[in-house]
């Protein structure tokens, strides 16, 4: 097991006082927080009434079976989409309220796959820079080396000559994941990040994550597919189902033999783990 | 065919495609229909007051008018030897046959109902026969900024640009000029309706194509008297600037032009510009090919001595203040000596024997007191008397 | 209490604080834009110099010059006439003007509109606003409203304005705008005005008219005044300068709307008011010189091919470009046949089409789409 211990005294302090648990974090002391939040689109709650809370240096995931509103869930949260009802706050500020050049300063956004264009590797994670820059400056070379620095976590540095459409889908989403660590967010949403990589890249991708919520003392949030790294990496995570919530806490206590068959439909064998707050869960069939 | 729906068609594309447009600049240039040169109304009023008719020796044969009709001795069909698409010039019976590029056409009778495609065959027919016997006219040939016929079509069918409708009308002969599309001539063959296809040329007053058309509507007689007097009244103008003997380089310079948001002018290889030479002038525009835009600045390279606009009376004067105006044109001799006019355009941009009308007015408007003693009037339309 | 540490490493002198808002010159941006724009204005001079100086009208070079300054002093040349001074003054000079603000307005506009629909064959005019011009132009000339220079451009004007604002009613109809319906409302729109155009030609009995409708959609520059380019050449470059200031977001535009969104652009107020002002642009250049095709989908190809995609630079280069192949197309359009002209967008057209398809042909291994 890797759990990486905080580097961050100050860090280590407030994650213990606090719990990685507490779903009512104290007042303004939340990274994000939303409340009530429902998305409909036509007759159907996409997202519906969902209330969490996200908190520095915290690695949340959200987990559930497809449909479950889990990318419109995280868009909303990133102030990408608004919801129909509810509201968001980042470090107890309206999202709504907030100017998007603040918002782009504060939060950074990774989608699941980033469209054809023709730029490369190096300028788009360098557009993660652009919110920190005025409007006629041009990058730094502080900024460049911020990009290469994120570049290299991701193992992308190699590729900052090559446009992105001709890089494959794993490492597209790892330069993608790049800029949104050279953006140095406050907070940080990841729509399946790990999906298209291979195992080593995965657990590289996930650990980076993980070292810059306790590092940076940043708030990520990732909507995740598998159980295993989520267990593995998450401090809590989410489980949605239908727009709903149903379960947030540990990974521990959310992922058990009961949820998986009910929520995912699948039989499986999931074993705690002694010596870490995870847990690994061996999926046997579908359940019906 | 209807030329109006092939310009139609060919508009149609061209706001599509500029290569298409490209074309139809190329091809609308040179068409005769609607020449790139518009038509004025009248602008000095000229009277139809019939003047004699200089005696000249022409190379047409004498005129059969004076011959009774009931005369035994045969007219003099000579004239008719040349004739391109004539197939037998000595045979004046029925049945009779001409040929062009889309075949050969035996008539058994004088066609009793005829469609003219194009204006210059229109107003060459106008002159021979009597307009019971055409078919349909379009609605330019009612136009008199355009048309030398306006006064006469009454009571001729006006037609759109549906080919059907020519099918419908029954004409037992469709006569098109070479610019019309093969598609339509095609349609109009498949439905029976012979077609002869001949070139116009508004030059040396049409008068093969006055021949032809008369051969084969069965006015001959007419035809000659027709072509007799278009030649006499070119020669007649030929001949006295000849007799003015100006020397061909001191002859006056002649820029023909007309505004259409840009201007164009009428360069080598255009009616206009024969038109030009006959009336004892030099083509201002010779290095232009054909019907080409030019600019201001081109007019002052050209510096001709005299400027003629060939469009609508109301426009051509808005055009011609400007080029009196124009900064860049203050040194164009034409434009010190105020001699910048606005012509009936209707003489000058179609293609038919009217182009003589062109020649005279603009003979006399650079060698007035050539001139001075003659009144040229416009060509007469048929007469049953 | 929360004590975050600061996210942004902050400059720590005074010197590279001020360092910061200095551009590298290391900086590829900044290379480019400063390579590419004195090549390019090199270019332009050298064409702007052929242009004034060659017409039908013979004029020697010192005179030509000589007028040319004059223009510039107001006051008048020694040695040249009257003429020369004219042809140089009222009608080249001004004509290259016009040239250069329609070539820079249709090259940014069509930049911007490739960004917008992440679409590399965008066109200026592809949400109806040259469509509109053109309806709005024919309509003018087919009501014989004369007396100003000023009434068909006007009536352009109106023309892509309201195609524009019924492109957006449409576009608007779903509620949220996207790419997608406004793409498909411009292409409705731009098809039906269009057509519209058509029966409005087929309908004017005049030949005339219908003549002047046709030539004038073919584009040119003839009827070039110093009223005219007066009004075209400062909409040109005030509308490069939004484009240049708006050009970092053009970049994040073309990641789609998400990420635009998430690096910090109001994604549906910047695209209207990038929609505006590329309309404004096509409109102003339509109004003035007809339709000249392939200016727009052109220029920004051939500038990315030779610079890469960043707007930063590509914007201003491909004003640059733009007004520079305006130029050389209407100077060889009134040379080659001199002293007769040929249209300008026809000249485009046969250059812009054989290029397109060269640029279409390498496009897989080069930089220039999207």
């Amino acid at each position: 097991m890797t759990a990486t211990l905080p580097r961050n005294p100050l860090l280590a302090s407030r994650l213990t006082d606090r719990g990685p648990s507490s779903i009512s974090a104290v007042g303004g002391a939340a990274a994000f927080s939303a409340k009530d939040l429902s998305v409909r689109i036509g007759n159907s709650n996409i997202v519906d009434d969902v209330s969490l809370v996200g908190n520095f240096g915290e690695l949340l995931g959200i987990i559930g079976p497809n449909g479950a509103g889990k990318t419109t869930l995280l868009k909303v949260l990133a102030g990408l989409l608004k919801p129909s009802l509810g509201c968001v706050e980042i470090d107890g500020v309206d999202l709504e309220k907030m100017p998007s050049s603040t918002r782009s300063r504060q939060l950074a956004y990774v989608p699941q796959i980033t469209g054809a264009h023709p730029f490369t590797a190096l300028e788009l994670v360098l557009m993660g820079r652009y919110p920190h820059l005025r409007r006629f400056q041009i990058e730094s070379e502080d900024d460049t080396e911020i990009a290469i620095e994120a570049m290299e976590r991701m193992d992308v540095a190699q590729f900052k000559g090559r446009r992105v459409d001709t890089l494959s889908g794993g490492e597209r989403q790892r330069v993608l994941l790049a800029r949104a660590l050279a953006q140095r967010g406050d907070v940080l949403f990841v729509d399946e990040p790990i999906t298209s990589l291979d195992i080593k890249h995965q657990l590289l991708a996930l650990q980076v994550l993980k070292d810059e919520a306790r590092d940076r003392s940043v708030a990520v949030c990732a909507v995740l597919h598998d159980l295993n790294m989520a267990a593995r990496f998450c401090d809590r995570v989410v489980l949605l189902a239908e727009g709903g919530m149903i379960d947030e806490g540990e990974p521990g206590c959310v992922i058990t033999e009961r949820r998986v068959a009910e929520v995912f439909g699948v039989r499986a064998r999931v074993t705690r783990r002694a010596r870490s707050n995870g847990v690994t869960v061996d999926l046997i069939e579908p359940s019906d | 065919m209807n030329p109006r729906k092939l310009k139609s068609v060919l508009i149609l594309f061209s706001v599509l495609a500029i290569n298409v447009a490209a074309t139809f600049v190329a091809i609308g240039c040179t068409d005769e229909e609607p020449t790139p040169t518009p038509v004025p109304p009248t602008s000095t009023p000229i009277p139809p007051t019939p003047t004699p008719l200089p005696p000249t020796a022409t190379p047409v044969p004498p005129t059969a008018t004076l011959v009774p009709p009931t005369a035994t001795p045969a007219p003099d069909y000579s004239a008719y030897l040349d004739v391109p698409g004539i197939v037998d010039p000595t045979n004046f019976d029925w049945p009779r046959e001409v040929e062009s590029s889309e075949g050969l056409i035996v008539l058994n009778q004088p066609p009793a109902l005829a469609h003219f495609a194009s204006q210059g065959h229109a107003e060459i027919a106008f002159g021979l026969i009597d307009t019971s016997r055409v078919a349909a006219i379009y609605s330019f040939f009612a136009d008199p900024d355009i048309s030398n016929i306006s006064d006469h079509v009454e009571g001729i069918p006006e037609i759109g640009s549906e080919p059907e409708e020519v099918v419908s009308l029954e004409p037992e002969v469709i006569v098109v000029s070479k610019f019309v599309n093969p598609d339509l001539v095609a349609v109009f063959k498949e439905s029976g309706i012979p077609v002869l296809r001949t070139a116009l040329e508004g030059r040396n007053g049409d008068i093969p194509n006055i021949l032809l058309l008369a051969y084969m509507l069965g006015a001959e007689d007419r035809g000659l008297e027709l072509a007799a007097e278009v030649a006499s009244r070119l020669d007649f103008v030929r001949q006295r600037i000849v007799s003015a003997s100006a020397p061909e380089g001191e002859r006056p310079s002649v820029l023909t032009v007309s505004d259409f948001g840009q201007i164009w002018a009428a360069g080598a290889d255009t009616n206009v510009d024969s038109i030009i030479h006959d009336a004892g002038g030099i083509n201002a525009a010779a290095e232009v090919e054909s019907f080409q835009q030019i600019s201001i600045e081109s007019i002052a390279a050209m510096d001709p001595d005299v400027i003629i606009i060939t469009q609508p009376m109301e426009s051509g004067q808005v055009f011609a203040e400007t080029l009196m105006s124009s900064p860049a044109l203050q040194g164009v001799g034409a434009v010190q000596n105020n001699e910048v006019h606005v012509v009936l355009s209707r003489h000058f941009t179609t293609l038919s024997h009217w182009n003589v009308r062109g020649v005279e007015t603009l003979a006399k408007m650079l060698y007035p007191e050539l001139f001075a003693d003659v009144e040229f009037k416009d060509f007469e339309t048929y007469d049953p008397e | 209490m929360r004590a975050r540490p600061r996210t942004q490493p902050q400059p720590t002198t005074l010197t590279s604080r001020a360092l910061r808002f200095f551009p590298r010159t290391d900086s590829a941006v900044v290379r480019k834009t400063l390579i590419g724009s004195l090549i390019l204005g090199a270019l332009i001079i050298a064409a702007i110099v052929t242009a004034v100086a060659t017409g039908p009208v013979d004029i020697p070079l010192p005179n030509t010059v000589r007028a040319v300054l004059a223009t510039i002093s107001g006051e008048s040349a020694t040695s040249v006439t009257s003429t020369q001074q004219a042809v140089i003054e009222r009608i080249r000079l001004p004509r290259v003007v016009l040239a250069l603000g329609v070539g820079m307005a249709l090259a940014v506009a069509g930049t911007i509109m490739q960004a917008i629909f992440r679409n590399p064959l965008a066109d200026p005019g592809i949400i109806g606003t040259s469509a509109g011009g053109a309806l709005g132009a024919v309509i003018v000339i087919a009501i014989g409203l004369s007396g100003s220079v000023l009434w068909i451009p006007a009536g352009s004007i109106i023309g892509s304005i309201s195609a524009l604002l019924l492109v957006f009613a449409i576009a608007f109809l779903g509620g949220r705008m996207s790419i997608a319906t406004l793409l498909l409302a411009g292409v409705a729109i731009g098809s039906l005005l269009g057509a519209a155009v058509s029966t409005t030609i087929l309908l004017t009995d005049n030949i005339t008219a219908q003549r002047e409708m046709f030539f004038w959609l073919a584009g040119g520059f003839e009827g070039a005044t110093w009223t005219t380019a007066r009004i075209v050449a400062p909409i040109a470059l005030f509308g490069t300068v939004i484009a240049v200031v708006a050009s970092r977001d053009l970049n994040l535009l073309l990641l789609g709307d998400d990420e635009a969104r998430s690096l910090g652009i109001n994604v549906g107020v910047f695209r209207i008011a990038m929609v505006i002002l590329a309309a404004v642009l096509t409109g102003i250049a339509v109004a003035f010189a007809g339709i000249i095709s392939f200016v727009g989908l052109i220029v920004p190809h051939a500038i990315r091919l030779v610079t890469g995609p960043d707007h930063r630079h590509v914007v201003l280069l491909s004003a640059l470009g733009g007004a520079l192949f305006v130029l050389l197309a209407d100077t060889a359009a009134r040379t080659i046949i001199s002293p007769a002209e040929l249209r300008v967008g026809i000249i485009t057209a046969m250059v812009g089409g054989p290029a397109f398809i060269v640029l279409l042909m390498t496009t897989k291994t080069s930089r220039s789409s999207l």
